[in-house]
């Protein structure tokens, strides 16, 4: 699966969560689901159980630590695929 | 250290997390889930200790200036009574009180010397929020200002002056909340 692949199936993913919507227009890696996105930290796990649905991986508890961005989001799935 | 974590259960109640245990068991320690579903009422004992952890985050790292990330495993809950519990980390134990009302959960710590105001509100702008802060204090609503540094954790800034003052706030759905020092100067 290609990078832009995986980033477009990300941006579906959070997109339910979003609060703030001009952070939608300009997605990228570098994107913040907290600060740039305002995705609420409860709904972050929500997030990361959706990826784990949609690439069908587990997602440890180790990275999910780290899945602040979808540039951190794209890494992890690269690396279970 | 302060911090503070609210819930707006209007929004939470409907998410049935509950009765999701994929999701409690990326959040809840084995013992925090088997509370929750003896409970009474599991979903507003879900997200008590959902914002009795965040609130205890807010805390830890305004102590020891951790980056930040999605860790709530790491903060494992012990309920005392029906408004205080213990968030005990790897380095540190937070007391913590909740209020549970029928429409938000607010849990927040203090530590000894600090005796904040805590102020609610429904959705308000930023310029609200600041002119109820500026209230709160005595103070007019121009000297206040509030900067966060690059971890994103908030302070108080009175006009010009360097000094600063550690300030908490959490905002859900239709309401916030801030822990506020009170200062003497």
């Amino acid at each position: 699966m290609s990078e832009k692949e995986i980033i477009q199936k990300l941006k579906r993913i959070v997109e339910p969560y979003v609060q703030r919507n001009e952070g939608l227009d300009n997605f990228h890696e570098e994107t913040d689901f907290l600060r740039d996105l305002e995705i609420n930290s409860a709904n972050l796990v929500d997030v990361i159980l959706d990826v784990e649905d949609e690439f069908d991986i587990t997602i440890d508890n180790e990275s999910m630590e780290g899945m602040l961005t979808v540039g951190d989001a794209k890494n992890i799935i690269q690396h279970k695929l | 250290m302060i911090g503070n974590d609210l819930v707006d259960l209007n929004l939470a109640l409907p998410e049935k997390k509950a009765k999701n245990l994929r999701y409690q068991e990326k959040v809840f320690l084995a013992g925090e889930i088997d509370e929750i579903k003896a409970s009474l009422d599991p979903e507003r004992s879900l997200w008590r200790f959902w914002s009795m952890k965040e609130c205890a985050y807010k805390a830890s790292q305004r102590d020891t200036r951790f980056r930040r990330k999605l860790n709530p495993l790491d903060f494992k809950c012990e309920i005392q009574k029906d408004s205080t519990g213990l968030v005990h980390t790897k380095n540190a134990t937070y007391k913590v009180y909740s209020e549970i009302e029928s429409n938000y959960i607010h849990s927040y710590t203090i530590s000894e010397s600090f005796r904040p105001s805590v102020i609610y509100h429904l959705d308000i702008s930023k310029q609200e929020k600041l002119a109820a802060i500026a209230a709160a204090l005595g103070l007019s609503k121009a000297l206040v200002n509030i900067e966060k540094d690059s971890l994103g954790i908030p302070c108080l800034r009175l006009g010009s002056t360097p000094k600063s003052f550690p300030i908490s706030m959490s905002h859900h759905g239709n309401f916030s909340a801030f822990l506020i020092p009170l200062i003497n100067s």
